[in-house]
C-alpha cells in the first residue's frame, strides 16, 4: 500500500437516483399538477414551485455565477409558468420544460452580460492565489474552478451534481446520447479537479475546511 | 489488466453496477493502488460537489410569495372557457358578415334602382328581351335606309344581343326610362306588325321603295325588309328581291342613279 488504503466495503453510495419508475410517477405527478394549476387549482402551482424551485435555482446560480441575478431570473421562470393558465398548452414533462425554460434565460443572460462575464472572469483569474486560499468558504473556491469550466462542461456537472438528474434525464434535456453526457460529465469533473488542485486545493482539503457547513445530505 | 475508465469507476460509486460486475470491481480495486487512488479522487471530487451543493442551499420562502402572489390578478382557465364565442377567436367571420351586409345596404342606398331580388331582375330581364325587337327596329327606323345592308346587319346584330347585355344595359337604365321605353317600344311593336301585316297582304312581293339617290337595297329577308322599310328614307331606293331560297341571304347591290 503506498499510505492510500480505502476500505472498499465502506465506500457509500455517492449520489442518490430515482428509479425509473419514480422518475414516471414523477412526471405523472408534474403533469397532473401543472394541468390542476391551469384548471384553476393554484395550491398545484404551489406544490410544483416546491418540487422544482430549489434545483432550478441551484442550476441558475452556478449557469450565471450570481445570487441575486439566479433569484431574478427563477422569477422570471415562475412567471412564464404562471402565464401557462392564459395560453394553456399541453406539456407531459413539465420537468423538461422547466429546465429548458430556465437553461434558455441562462444562456440569454449570459450572452447579453458576456462582456461583463468576461471581465469578471478576467479578474477573477487575475485573483491572486492567496487571495483565494485566503477564502476558506468551499462556495466560493467550487464558484471560481466551475467559471473556468466551459460552458458544456459546466452545465453537465451542474445537471448531474446540483440539480440531481440522472444521465438519461440530462440527455433528453440536451438532445444528446447517454454515454456522450456521461463522458462530458466524466472529463468536466477532471478538469475540475485539475483546476482545484491549480488553486492549491484538493477535493479532500475544501471538504474538510466546509465540515462545518456539510452535512453529508448527500452521500 | 485493462485501465478501468472514469465510467466504471463513476458507476461503482454510483451503486449502478450488478452485484457480479460489483464483486468483480471491488476484487481489482484490493489490488490494485493506482485504481484505488482513481477512486478515492472522485469520491472526493464528488463529495467536494455535493458539500457545494448543500452549502449552497437558500431560504426561498420570500421569492415563494412573491410568485404566488401574482396568481391571482390571472383569471382562471374556467373563465376563459365560457368566454363568448366572439372573444374566442370566431370575430372574423362576424366582423365580415357586418361588413358585407353594411356594404350591400350602403350601394343599395347609392344606386337605388339596382335589381333587389332574383326574380324582380328576372323580370327585368324579362322586359329587356320583349324590348329586343322593338328597339333593334327602332334604331332601324333611325337608320336610313340608304345606308344599305351595315344598317340591316346592325339590326340583326341588335336582335342577337344577348340577355346579359340586356341587364347590364337595363341596370343602367332608370326605372322611369324603362317604363317610357317600354311604351315607345309597345308603340313601335304595334306600328311594326302593322306593316308586317300589310306586307303581307302585298303578297310577300318585292317592295321597291326608291330614293333620291337611286340605291338599290336588298335586304337578305323580307321580314328584316319590312323593318327596314317602315321608314323609308328619301335619299335611297330600296330593292328588297324576292328570297329565293329556304336559307335567308343578303344581296346587296348598291348602284347609283
Amino acid at each position: 500500500m503506498d499510505g492510500f488504503a480505502i476500505d472498499v466495503s465502506s465506500i457509500p453510495m455517492l449520489t442518490r437516483r430515482t428509479s425509473t419508475a419514480q422518475a414516471e410517477s414523477d412526471r405523472d405527478g408534474d403533469a397532473t399538477l401543472l394541468r390542476r394549476y391551469i384548471d384553476g387549482d393554484d395550491a398545484s402551482f404551489a406544490e410544483l414551485f416546491d418540487r422544482h424551485h430549489h434545483r432550478l435555482y441551484l442550476y441558475c446560480l452556478k449557469i450565471v455565477g450570481d445570487d441575486q441575478q439566479a433569484e431574478d431570473l427563477m422569477q422570471e421562470v415562475w412567471e412564464r409558468v404562471i402565464k401557462l393558465r392564459l395560453k394553456p398548452q399541453r406539456i407531459d414533462n413539465p420537468a423538461g420544460y422547466l429546465v429548458t425554460v430556465t437553461r434558455n434565460l441562462c444562456f440569454n443572460h449570459v450572452k447579453q452580460h458576456r462582456r461583463r462575464t468576461f471581465l469578471n472572469t478576467f479578474l477573477d483569474r487575475s485573483e491572486t492565489a492567496d487571495a483565494v486560499h485566503d477564502r476558506s468558504d468551499l462556495s466560493e473556491h467550487m464558484r471560481h474552478a466551475l467559471s473556468q469550466l466551459s460552458i458544456e462542461y459546466r452545465e453537465v456537472l451542474v445537471l448531474q451534481m446540483y440539480c440531481d438528474y440522472d444521465y438519461d434525464e440530462i440527455a433528453s434535456m440536451l438532445g444528446m446520447n447517454v454515454t456522450a453526457i456521461r463522458m462530458r460529465a466524466s472529463r468536466a469533473r477532471a478538469q475540475l479537479r485539475t483546476i482545484l488542485e491549480s488553486m492549491g486545493r484538493s477535493a479532500d482539503a475544501l471538504i474538510a475546511r466546509s465540515l462545518p457547513h456539510f452535512d453529508g445530505e448527500s452521500l | 489488466m485493462n485501465r478501468v475508465d472514469d465510467i466504471t469507476i463513476e458507476r461503482y460509486l454510483d451503486g449502478r453496477m450488478d452485484p457480479a460486475e460489483q464483486a468483480a470491481f471491488k476484487a481489482q480495486l484490493a489490488t490494485d493502488a493506482s485504481l484505488r487512488r482513481r477512486v478515492a479522487s472522485e469520491e472526493s471530487m464528488i463529495r467536494a460537489l455535493r458539500a457545494d451543493r448543500s452549502a449552497a442551499r437558500r431560504d426561498h420562502a420570500e421569492l415563494r410569495s412573491r410568485v404566488l402572489a401574482s396568481i391571482p390578478v390571472i383569471a382562471p382557465a374556467g373563465a376563459v372557457k365560457t368566454r363568448p364565442a366572439v372573444r374566442r377567436g370566431l370575430y372574423w367571420p362576424f366582423i365580415a358578415t357586418v361588413a358585407i351586409v353594411a356594404g350591400w345596404i350602403a350601394i343599395d342606398i347609392a344606386v337605388p334602382d339596382l335589381p333587389r331580388s332574383s326574380s324582380s331582375s328576372s323580370t327585368t330581364q324579362t322586359a329587356q328581351r320583349d324590348a329586343v325587337t322593338p328597339q333593334a327596329a327602332a334604331s332601324v327606323q333611325g337608320i336610313s335606309a340608304g345606308q344599305g345592308s351595315a344598317s340591316a346587319q346592325r339590326a340583326d346584330s341588335g336582335q342577337r344581343e344577348t340577355s346579359a347585355q340586356h341587364v347590364a344595359s337595363g341596370e343602367r337604365e332608370t326605372s322611369a326610362q324603362r317604363v317610357a321605353s317600354g311604351e315607345r317600344e309597345t308603340s313601335a311593336q304595334r306600328a311594326t306588325s302593322a306593316r308586317r301585316e300589310t306586307s303581307a297582304r302585298s303578297g310577300a312581293s318585292s317592295i321597291r321603295a326608291t330614293s333620291t339617290h337611286g340605291v338599290n337595297v336588298a335586304p337578305r329577308a323580307a321580314s328584316t325588309a319590312s323593318s327596314i322599310d317602315a321608314e323609308p328614307s328619301p335619299p335611297l331606293r330600296r330593292e328588297i328581291p324576292k328570297r329565293t331560297d329556304s336559307v335567308a341571304r343578303t344581296n346587296v347591290s348598291i348602284t347609283p342613279k
